[in-house]
């Protein structure tokens, strides 16, 4: 599997589909709403994106439904996009376990100075 | 037509850009979520928003060029190499600034940045020799050609990671080039040190365009397929170039005057110059001279000699 580590745009496009298939706008919103507005996808770079995770077998799509007269194409995680956003959320927590450790220790050190 | 329909028909125009094949699968989808993205009464694409699409198409048409001749490896080499090309583009310049500068001097910091290596005073010389504005245009197009700033800055770039920021100023460089050239008169070919520098920033352009690796900087390099790639270009260059015996055009006794030291010092400064034209196939008779210069294909104005 690929080790790299995900880009966060490629972090939380996974993540948006982690809990169910979602369509493009759906993925759109879900990103802003889940970086608190700090990543806004644009339909452009989204669907670049979408069409490398979906190259590298990270994402399928699910089905397709028409709304209002326009074509809606859901998108699922695959089990190895699931192996993968898993593979990255480990290595984020072991980062952040270690940097929360270390900062207690420096906080309790400044606390000594104090 | 109403207000929706121009909007949808700015943006379908806009799509166009995407290949065809892509396109039959994706325009629809797409055109639903940025009408569904749409502010209400939005009359046109939003610049930001054109970019963006624009942007994405190409990305797209290069990497559905590159899955036709597949895939994996041609990524992992593209990233490799739009890494190493900016550093090698810099030793270049490097190189041939120690060379001619410890035959003729190093000349002043502005002939240094317009890239005239061994030739002190060549800044001022161009503006008592020339009118104003000519001096100063072809002293811009020197800098971008041949001199080390652009080189030093598309590196740092790329070794940050910034991968847009370093796309956009490869492109730039040559396309400032030819504006300069197209608006002055000037020859399309510069001259093969100048040409191969400007080809360079084109392909590293493409490079970084197309393998998204690039963005981890740096840190792409490794050992390995780093090593492997540079002993591949240096056996090519050097296989291409006549071996190895120009490299190699030191007296192997000791110098025997002041005057034969003076000359050893200069060939050997000159080593590691003449090593690099190797890679980049540009001393006398190498092949990157003669593609650009000899190939049949060239229309015969553009060519020199």
């Amino acid at each position: 599997m690929n080790d790299r580590p995900l880009q966060e745009p490629t972090f939380l496009l996974l993540t948006a589909l982690a809990e169910g298939p979602q369509h493009g706008y759906g993925i759109m919103t879900d990103v802003a709403r889940m970086s608190e507005g700090r990543v806004k996808l644009r339909a452009g770079t989204l669907y670049a994106a979408l069409d490398r995770v979906v190259a590298e077998g990270l994402v399928e799509a699910d089905r397709e439904e028409v709304v209002d007269g326009r074509l809606r194409r859901y998108y699922r995680l695959t089990p190895l996009g699931g192996d993968r956003l898993t593979a990255e959320v480990e290595r984020l927590r072991l980062n952040a376990a270690v940097a929360a450790k270390r900062l207690k220790l420096r906080h309790r050190a400044m606390r000594g100075l104090a | 037509m109403t207000t929706a329909g121009g909007l949808e028909g700015s943006y379908r125009r806009l799509l166009r850009w995407y290949p065809s094949s892509y396109r039959t699968r994706h325009e629809e989808e797409i055109l639903g979520v940025l009408m569904d993205a749409a502010q209400p009464g939005q009359r046109r694409p939003g610049a930001r928003e054109s970019v963006d699409l624009l942007w994405s198409a190409l990305k797209i048409r290069i990497r559905m060029t590159l899955r036709g001749a597949d895939s994996q490896a041609w990524q992992a080499a593209l990233t490799l190499v739009g890494v190493l090309l900016p550093l090698l583009m810099v030793l270049l310049k490097l190189t041939e600034f120690l060379d001619r500068g410890a035959q003729y001097g190093f000349g002043t910091p502005a002939d240094l940045l317009i890239g005239a290596y061994g030739e002190p005073g060549s800044y001022a010389r161009s503006f008592q020799l020339n009118p104003h504005s000519v001096a100063l245009t072809g002293n811009v197009g020197d800098a971008l050609t041949a001199g080390p700033l652009p080189a030093l800055i598309l590196a740092v770039l790329v070794c940050l990671g910034w991968r847009r920021a370093a796309t956009v100023f490869a492109a730039f460089v040559p396309l400032a080039f030819l504006g300069i050239a197209l608006t002055n008169g000037y020859a399309l070919l510069a001259g093969p040190r100048k040409d191969v520098t400007l080809y360079a920033y084109g392909l590293e352009a493409l490079i970084l365009l197309a393998a998204p690796g690039t963005a981890r900087g740096w840190r792409t390099l490794r050992w390995q397929p780093s090593a492997l790639l540079a002993t591949a270009t240096v056996a090519g260059g050097v296989a291409m170039n006549g071996g190895l015996w120009p490299l190699f055009n030191v007296p192997l006794a000791p110098p025997a005057s002041a005057l034969a030291r003076i000359r050893l010092r200069e060939q050997l400064a000159s080593l590691p110059h003449g090593f690099v034209d190797q890679l980049f196939g540009i001393g006398a008779g190498g092949w990157g001279a003669w593609l650009l210069y000899r190939a049949r294909w060239w229309p015969s104005s553009w060519r020199r000699w």
